[in-house]
């Protein structure tokens, strides 16, 4: 009995201790289940995985549910945010707000058909957030509907103004894809014309523009007339990728620009053979015999000159990095003016012919070329009234040059030359060589800079003739926006320092400036023009006196095939 | 009393008794018992190597191998309450355990997920010093870690399911659940200490885990080691989506991977090629507004400060018991994630996917058409890579994750998401039909101005609106805007 009681008092207090230890473990378990952001996110891992989901909590304050879920929200918890929201009951204003946001939260898991639904579902309960549409034109973008796109983009920009760049770029890029380009290049010109891109819509715009003319032209099948208007879409892309060459649309413009650089290449590789004939006649105040460089004889007359010119290249790829080019010329001068021997002597037809291999490389800088090259010349001059030595010229030169891109304003180029003068007269036959740099600069996207630094050394046959001359060119020429008129100027500062023409030595300093209107008569270069003034001032001080002025202006027209 | 008595000494007895044999089981070296398995385990002793089924319930001792088979899975608890997860197609080995010091683990391969206790060793009691609870090392990694939540895998040998093996070119990811752990490469010290006692990789691995060259990777980073790489990549943010998903999925289960294929299903970029996301995302705050306007400024408040404490509440909790590593490094170049727009130097940018299988990060690229959450401060890849409900990866069809997290076709090219489908009328509001008109035709001197008689009088107005809003908006001469588009004679 005594036992029995025991066990009794036993399981009593065992009863009593169990109670007491479940209350303790109930409250424990009560305080670890105090609403904080664990709480729901704890629940709803179990949830997912039963059937038994959160039990309703309206004893919790909206405020406190609402503040969970921007709490969740907050930190990315997107799938405990929906749960959260799902219990949310309130008046219109509420429903309509937590509408979008599931909207947002279904976006943001790229579960967009869901998100149109929410958003929809704003958008009539009147949703008072400033994205709805446009959040919604994203999401209908996404599911490809895109008509409701548009209609949702426009009215982000007509009711709520929101990011109203960014949705004009998605209406003109869907009007682009459903080649309604007109109305696409109406949206990319009217963004590319706003003063501030707070969107940065702009370069995408131009980039996209680009693009529409690009799919355009690249459907054509003449070969010629499709190179020759990719050529023009380049300076859209130049356009583009000039405007930030670091962003997406950046490199895609410039992946565009090599793109159509390359097929330029092969086609001018392909067409193997082209051909140029040139008029040029020019009035001429003063009359200079310099037909070879070799002498200087200033006739201090004027006459009307003539200059009919043949030219023919050769272009042949001959792998990925070599390049064959080669070219001849045939020309003939001609003055109007036959009184003095010095101008007669100034007639001559010349024969030029010049090799030259080329050869791509990234050794030193990207899209560095080698390039090796040997010239021929022959030079006749009309000799009747002087005696019957023939009079005539010709050299040749060999020549190495690395064209590098080591500065951005554009490229750089290193030559040495050789150069082997003979001439009719022993004594003036020389050998020369001949170094040059010349620096190409971007100084806007219609003008380049081209400065020449040479120097030539010349050793004549008689030590007498030896001289170094030093040479800085510049030629500016600009494109005229909107038209194909081409202004090109040039500068030319030259100094020759016949250094062994003693008691003669003296220095000659030449300046020669001129001015340039070339026109593009059709599309493709076929037919040229070009109008220009030169002038030239030399102020020798040397012995020979060669102190003078001259005048040339002229005209120049050319064909091209 | 006397019956009393007799009671209170059977109950003293038996709970004597009770004690004495939990001090015997640990005296005898048991690290930890199988509490859950799903699928086929197997362990070997903790000398020899030959491998016996796993039961539940089953201790095991320090030393051993735990291998599982496909679609399997272990769950250890060991002895100080520390949770190990050992996931499918995985292999890991108990090097060393004692609740007093710091245990070492071995994953050879596979995937372990881990739940360390946040209770401090009797040690560091004793010391008043932090010690880690725990090392992890794989085939290129060493991790610390004290009181956390982590994944980490190790790709096996081909990613052949009947291999166990680490792969050769195999590379550590480590995932941060909860607080923050410790990870760094040890690449060079596997080779040299292959052949080393434990103790001597514990001192190797504590020395190298206290340099500069650790990573702390925190809730919701990762970080990875490659093999042969000298350092841990920086920690950056995983997808949001991902963590939760890989985070609720403390079984670890696998769902088949499907591939997406049909077109028709997909979603493609919400941002078109070209432009940056960044500048395409709604401001964070929009939300925000849309509530103010809804329940008014003064509820607004209150529910800010709430949702403050409860975050801070959440930070707070977690910050308390964080790796010591970091501690015991004053001075030292410890890089951290933030969630931030730009990434730190060398780090990917945040918010990209994990593929588990071959322990690859893949970075978002704006360039595909990721998108931007300026809640989270990541970017969220193309919509073309899902992620499961499991958290695993879903590829477009027909593709491969390349070695360098690259999305790639059968064929070795890279892949293009797509673009918007122009042909989707069947599913558009017909009330929305606008004429189709074509490009400007090609005639000398034609322009973009010429395009503007196709603009429809509705967008004209638009129009009108967006420059009304901008202020000193004017048009601009377009010979003076070099942003102008350049007219151009197609």
């Amino acid at each position: 009995m005594q036992g029995a009681e025991l066990l009794r008092q036993f399981l009593r207090a065992k009863l009593v201790v169990s109670i007491f230890a479940f209350s303790i473990y109930s409250l424990s378990a009560a305080a670890t289940t105090t609403p904080t952001v664990a709480t729901p996110t704890a629940t709803v891992q179990n949830s997912k995985r039963s059937p038994q989901k959160i039990p309703p909590q309206k004893s919790l304050p909206q405020k406190k549910t609402l503040a969970q879920a921007l709490a969740l929200y907050k930190q990315g918890n997107y799938d405990d945010t929906m749960e959260v929201l799902n219990k949310i009951r309130g008046n219109r204003k509420i429903k309509a707000t937590v509408h979008y946001w599931k909207g947002l939260v279904h976006s943001k898991q790229q579960k967009y058909d869901l998100a149109i639904l929410n958003f929809e579902k704003a958008s009539k309960m009147r949703a008072m957030a400033e994205d709805l549409y446009y959040q919604l034109g994203q999401s209908y973008y996404a599911a490809q509907r895109l008509r409701r796109a548009i209609t949702a983009f426009r009215k982000s920009i007509l009711l709520r103004k929101h990011k109203a760049q960014a949705s004009a770029f998605y209406i003109g890029y869907i009007h682009q894809l459903r080649d309604k380009n007109k109305n696409a290049l109406s949206y990319y010109k009217r963004i590319s014309r706003l003063k501030r891109d707070p969107d940065k819509v702009k370069q995408p715009a131009l980039y996209q523009t680009a693009e529409i003319y690009f799919d355009r032209v690249k459907k054509i099948k003449n070969e010629r007339e499709r190179i020759a208007k990719l050529m023009k879409i380049r300076s859209l892309y130049v356009h583009a990728y000039n405007y930030d060459k670091e962003s997406l649309s950046g490199k895609e413009a410039q992946n565009r620009i090599d793109f159509i650089d390359k097929q330029k290449t092969k086609f001018t590789h392909n067409k193997a053979w082209r051909l140029k004939v040139e008029q040029d006649i020019r009035y001429d105040s003063n009359v200079i015999n310099k037909a070879d460089n070799a002498i200087l004889q200033t006739s201090s007359q004027s006459s009307m000159v003539s200059k009919t010119t043949g030219r023919a290249y050769y272009s042949k790829g001959l792998s990925d990095k070599w390049s064959f080019n080669g070219n001849t010329k045939l020309s003939a001068k001609f003055h109007t003016e036959r009184n003095e021997p010095e101008i007669i002597e100034s007639d001559a037809i010349i024969y030029a012919l010049g090799f030259s291999f080329d050869q791509k490389n990234d050794v030193l800088t990207k899209n560095a070329h080698h390039n090796f090259g040997l010239d021929l010349n022959y030079t006749m001059q009309d000799h009747r009234q002087s005696d019957n030595v023939a009079f005539f010229s010709r050299y040749f030169q060999f020549s190495f040059a690395e064209t590098l891109q080591i500065l951005e304003a554009g490229p750089s180029a290193f030559s040495l030359a050789y150069k082997y003068y003979d001439h009719h007269l022993p004594t003036s036959s020389n050998v020369q060589f001949i170094f040059s740099y010349n620096q190409k600069s971007k100084l806007t996207e219609t003008a380049q800079l081209s400065t020449t630094l040479q120097g030539t050394w010349l050793y004549g046959k008689q030590s007498s003739a030896d001289s170094i001359r030093y040479e800085l060119n510049n030629r500016l020429p600009i494109l005229l926006d909107g038209t194909d008129l081409t202004l090109i100027s040039y500068l030319g500062l030259s100094v020759l320092d016949t250094r062994r023409n003693q008691p003669a030595r003296g220095w000659e300093k030449k300046i020669n400036f001129s001015v340039m209107l070339r026109k593009n008569i059709k599309r493709e270069n076929h037919y040229l023009i070009k109008l220009g003034w030169d002038f030239t001032r030399n102020l020798s001080q040397d012995t020979l006196n060669h102190q003078y002025s001259r005048h040339q202006v002229f005209i120049n027209g050319a064909y091209r095939f | 009393m006397a019956n009393t008595l007799r009671w209170g000494a059977l109950l003293l007895f038996f709970g004597l008794l009770t004690t004495f044999t939990a001090l015997a089981e640990k005296a005898k070296g048991y690290a930890t018992t199988v509490i859950i398995m799903r699928g086929k385990a197997t362990r070997s002793g903790n000398t020899d190597k030959i491998m016996v089924p796993l039961k539940v319930q089953e201790r095991i001792k320090e030393g051993a191998i735990i291998a599982t088979g496909p679609r399997s899975f272990v769950k250890l608890l060991f002895t100080d309450n520390s949770q190990m997860n050992l996931g499918p197609n995985s292999k890991m080995r108990i090097e060393h355990y004692n609740e007093k010091e710091t245990s070492v683990l071995k994953l050879i391969s596979g995937q372990l997920r881990a739940k360390i206790t946040k209770d401090v060793l009797k040690e560091e009691k004793k010391r008043r010093k932090r010690v880690n609870k725990f090392y992890i090392r794989t085939k290129t990694a060493a991790m610390s870690v004290r009181g956390t939540e982590f994944l980490v895998t190790t790709p096996r040998e081909g990613n052949n399911p009947d291999s166990l093996e680490p792969d050769r070119k195999s590379s550590t990811l480590v995932i941060s659940f909860e607080d923050t752990i410790a990870i760094t490469s040890f690449n060079q010290e596997n080779r040299e200490l292959s052949n080393q006692p434990v103790s001597e990789i514990v001192a190797v691995m504590a020395e190298k885990l206290a340099s500069r060259n650790v990573v702390l990777v925190s809730e919701g980073d990762f970080s990875a080691v490659r093999a042969n790489a000298e350092e841990a990549t920086p920690a950056a943010r995983i997808s949001p989506v991902q963590f939760e998903a890989l985070k609720s999925n403390k079984n670890m289960l696998q769902t088949a991977t499907k591939q997406t294929g049909s077109r028709e299903q997909q979603f493609i970029s919400p941002i078109p090629p070209g432009v940056d996301p960044l500048e395409f995302a709604s401001e964070g705050d929009a939300i925000m507004r849309a509530l103010e306007a809804a329940i008014g400024e003064g509820a607004m408040n209150a529910v800010i400060e709430e949702s403050k404490a409860i975050i801070s509440q959440k930070e707070g909790s977690q910050t308390d018991e964080t790796v010591g590593a970091s501690e015991e490094r004053s001075g030292d170049n410890v890089t951290t994630a933030e969630a931030t727009v730009e990434p730190q130097d060398g780090a990917p940018l945040p918010g990209g996917y994990v593929d588990l299988k071959q322990g690859i990060y893949i970075e978002p690229r704006v360039e595909e058409g990721a998108t931007f959450d300026p809640e989270q401060g990541v970017y969220t890849p193309n919509p073309a890579m899902q992620v499961g409900e499991n958290g695993e990866l879903v590829l477009p069809e027909g593709t491969v994750i390349s070695e360098a997290g690259e999305l790639m076709t059968n064929d070795g090219t890279r892949y293009v998401p797509p673009l918007p489908r122009a042909d989707t009328e069947g599913v558009l509001d017909p009330t929305d039909i606008t004429p189709r008109t074509d490009a400007p035709p090609i005639t000398t001197g034609n322009t973009l101005e010429s395009a503007e008689g196709a603009l429809e009088e509705e967008e004209e107005a638009e129009f009108d609106e967006i420059a009304s809003e901008q202020e000193d908006q004017e048009t601009v001469n377009s010979s003076s805007d070099s942003s102008i588009i350049v007219i151009i004679d197609i």
